[in-house]
């Protein structure tokens, strides 16, 4: 496998996409302020579709309109496999739309039922209700009500008619058909006003006890860290959504869908659970204290068979259903022999996570804008408090960074990587020993390990102009002249950003 | 449509409005006691099923239980039990397969066994089928229709039938289910075999017993919609 210009500018632009949608997910109610990373990754895939276009592999990604932008045949809703032609940079100003409605109206609940809306009259309703919770797996709505109130009342939309596809005149002044029209047209005043029952109740409460189930599932099937912690920020607004609904919807729910919700709740609150002690605590890190804590409470209460109800509770992904057999699982004091992709969170992923859950855009007070060594404590503590923050790292980090200033000095390039290459071992997250740890590699024209270890860092901190033009330096050692135009547009807007 | 054990449901039953970090039920061999069944069979306003099959033998059956439109078909008023492998419970689109490797002996699946412990004595049923009774804790009769022979469609059209007679007995306030139930299949040409009055309780406390031993579990199927159905 070789390195290709274009899969891997590719990677880049999937990688600050993922971020725009982590930063959505895990926000539980008004977004930091997200203006410099809305601006940085448009910046990045305009410069992209200056410079020749890209196609994402995202199929799974839904968009919804944003109303400046938008072409006026376009599709107000849907999935990026769907629409091919639909601009990334464009896709980004959607998130911007609703972000701010969010925090003007604490939701954004009209954008997100004219969506669903559309989905049910083209694809039906089971795939609008499933849309409405795609939306918040994708990053464009946090907190509940948003999805409350479309769910509400797309629900009571469709039960004011026979079929799907005549949803809009329940729901419109006048009945749309185009897509610009969906766009402009006025909701009537008595929406939602009268009470929703019948048939299509009953459906849409199993849709979403449908939906629900599967996201549990989707969560089990987690890959790696990034994917699990992210799956608990979805599953917890989510399941509570769908519990609600579903209270609503069924008022004597059947015994098996009573059972069903009762096992939500407690993996609803299992994933609050998760989360909650990384507000103020390890965050970068794994962190499975409390399902070692619950696994030990099932041993207690089911005896041998306590694995198989620890595997509906999700207290672990399959991917790591092999350490309830190890007795260290047990012993909470025990370390875990964990496999790599599970011991922390990940370059790209700390980053949004951090600065969502954290509520707030890190500032120089709050110290993520370390970019030296001497400012290294400054990263180490935003980056992931508590972890491992005491003089002793601080010291481990300069010595280190000094000892591979003196091999660049000395043009050892060999020795200035080994001794970066160890110490990131331990601060994975450190991205300017990152960048200098590149550097290194590509003087030894290893260009693709080169790659990679930037792409970490531009990803764990993409507002700094120096990680992007080493990245140009990059393209331009390899003859790569598109990518070095992406590399020095989004370098330059970099710049142009509060820092 | 998902799996769901009927463990939980067992628990959710018994458990009224308080709830704890690990459910209500504090151990295991509690679920089958006497006043947890009386709770099952209270909150449940219906019938119960057990879809006996194997899944590779009985290929039909499977592909039927994995279409999903199972408890769309069923309805609230019947909750259908089946086993699959213990690994399955929230699996993924095939639920029921099992590990390759297991399940050669067609005749020693615990599904097939605890139709045979019911029926102990007499010529054994044939096999796939389903059984269907009133309550787990009172004194009542079985009534088990043998799906031998069917192709998937007709296994899914047979079911179907068998749900919505079964769900009208019930409805009709019948004194003696199982004698009502089979009038109401005779006048459907729907042959059957009925079991001896007598309580369920301990047939399954053996049952889960046996599917546990064999790595197995029985489960429910929820959430799918009348419209969705194949």
């Amino acid at each position: 496998m070789g390195f290709s210009e274009t899969g891997s500018l590719g990677l880049v632009g999937q990688g600050l996409l993922k971020q725009m949608v982590a930063m959505g997910r895990v926000a539980t109610g008004a977004l930091p302020d997200t203006a410099r990373q809305i601006a940085l990754t448009r910046a990045y895939f305009l410069a992209l579709e200056q410079n020749g276009g890209i196609t994402l592999d995202l199929p799974e990604q839904p968009f919804v309109y944003n109303q400046s932008l938008w072409a006026a045949s376009a599709p107000i809703g849907g999935y990026l496999s769907d629409e091919p032609e639909l601009r990334i940079s464009d896709l980004i100003r959607s998130f911007d739309a609703m972000w701010s409605l969010h925090k003007e109206y604490g939701h954004a609940m009209a954008p997100a039922l004219k969506a669903a809306a559309w989905i049910c009259r083209s694809k039906g309703f089971p795939a609008a209700i499933s849309y409405l919770f795609d939306l918040q797996k994708g990053g464009y709505v946090s907190g509940i009500q948003t999805l409350m109130k479309a769910l509400g009342l797309l629900i009571w939309g469709r039960c004011q008619v026979e079929k799907d596809s005549e949803v809009g005149a329940a729901l419109f002044v006048s009945a749309p058909t185009a897509a610009a029209e969906w766009r402009s047209a006025q909701f009537k005043a008595d929406v939602g006003q009268s009470e929703a029952h019948g048939p299509v109740c009953d459906d849409a409460a199993n849709l979403i006890l449908d939906k629900c189930l599967s996201e549990i599932e989707g969560m089990a099937a987690s890959r790696t860290y990034d994917d699990w912690m992210l799956s608990h920020f979805s599953l917890a607004t989510m399941l509570e959504v769908g519990l609600l609904m579903i209270g609503n919807l069924e008022k004597k729910p059947a015994l098996q869908m009573r059972a069903a919700l009762d096992l939500m709740e407690e993996i609803m609150a299992d994933a609050q659970s998760f989360y909650a002690p990384t507000i103020g605590g390890p965050l970068l890190r794994a962190d499975f204290s409390l399902a070692r804590k619950l696994s030990a409470e099932l041993l207690a209460k089911d005896g041998a068979r306590w694995k198989a109800h620890a595997a509906e509770r999700m207290v672990l992904p399959n991917a790591l259903r092999h350490l309830m057999d190890d007795g260290a699982w047990l012993s909470e004091e025990k370390p875990l022999n964990l496999p790599v992709e599970w011991q922390g969170l990940s370059c790209e992923m700390s980053y949004p996570i951090v600065v969502s859950l954290r509520g707030r855009r890190p500032s120089p007070q709050t110290r993520i804008r370390s970019f030296t060594p001497e400012e290294l404590d400054h990263w180490l503590q935003d980056g992931g408090r508590s972890e491992r923050q005491d003089e002793a790292s601080e010291a481990e980090v300069n010595t280190a960074w000094k000892e591979a200033k003196g091999a660049e000095q000395r043009g050892d390039n060999q020795a200035g990587a080994a001794i970066l290459r160890k110490v990131l071992a331990a601060y994975p997250w450190h991205y300017p020993c990152r960048v200098k740890f590149a550097h290194f590699l590509m003087k030894e024209q290893n260009f693709e390990s080169a790659f990679s270890e930037l792409t970490k860092a531009l990803l764990g901190y993409p507002f700094d102009r120096n990680t992007w033009i080493c990245l140009e330096e990059l393209y331009q050692a390899m003859g790569m002249g598109r990518g070095v135009m992406v590399a020095r547009n989004v370098g330059e807007a970099a710049a142009r950003l509060p820092q | 449509m998902k799996l769901l054990p009927f463990r939980s449901v067992v628990e959710s039953a018994a458990q009224g409005d308080s709830k704890n970090f690990t459910g209500t039920v504090t151990d295991f061999e509690s679920l089958t006691k006497q006043e947890t069944l009386e709770q099952l069979d209270r909150q449940h306003q219906g019938v119960f099923a057990f879809l006996a099959f194997h899944p590779i033998a009985d290929e039909q059956v499977r592909k039927y239980v994995d279409s999903g439109s199972l408890p769309a078909d069923s309805g609230r008023k019947i909750l259908v039990l089946f086993t699959v492998d213990e690994n399955a419970t929230w699996g993924g689109s095939t639920p029921v397969m099992e590990v390759p490797g297991f399940e050669f002996e067609t005749a020693d699946h615990p599904a097939y066994q605890m139709i045979r412990d019911l029926y102990e004595g007499k010529v054994p049923p044939s096999l796939p089928g389903i059984l269907i009774f009133e309550s787990f804790v009172h004194t009542t009769g079985t009534v088990y229709i043998s799906l031998e022979g069917l192709d998937e469609t007709q296994v899914r059209s047979r079911l179907r039938k068998i749900f919505e007679l079964a769900g009208h007995v019930y409805d009709s306030g019948a004194l003696e289910f199982a004698g009502a139930f089979g009038v109401a299949l005779t006048q459907n040409k729907i042959a059957y075999l009925r079991s001896e009055p007598g309580t369920l309780s301990e047939w399954l406390a053996k049952a889960w017993r046996l599917a546990w031993e064999k790595k197995k579990e029985i489960v429910t199927m929820v959430g799918s919609v009348a419209k969705a159905v194949l």
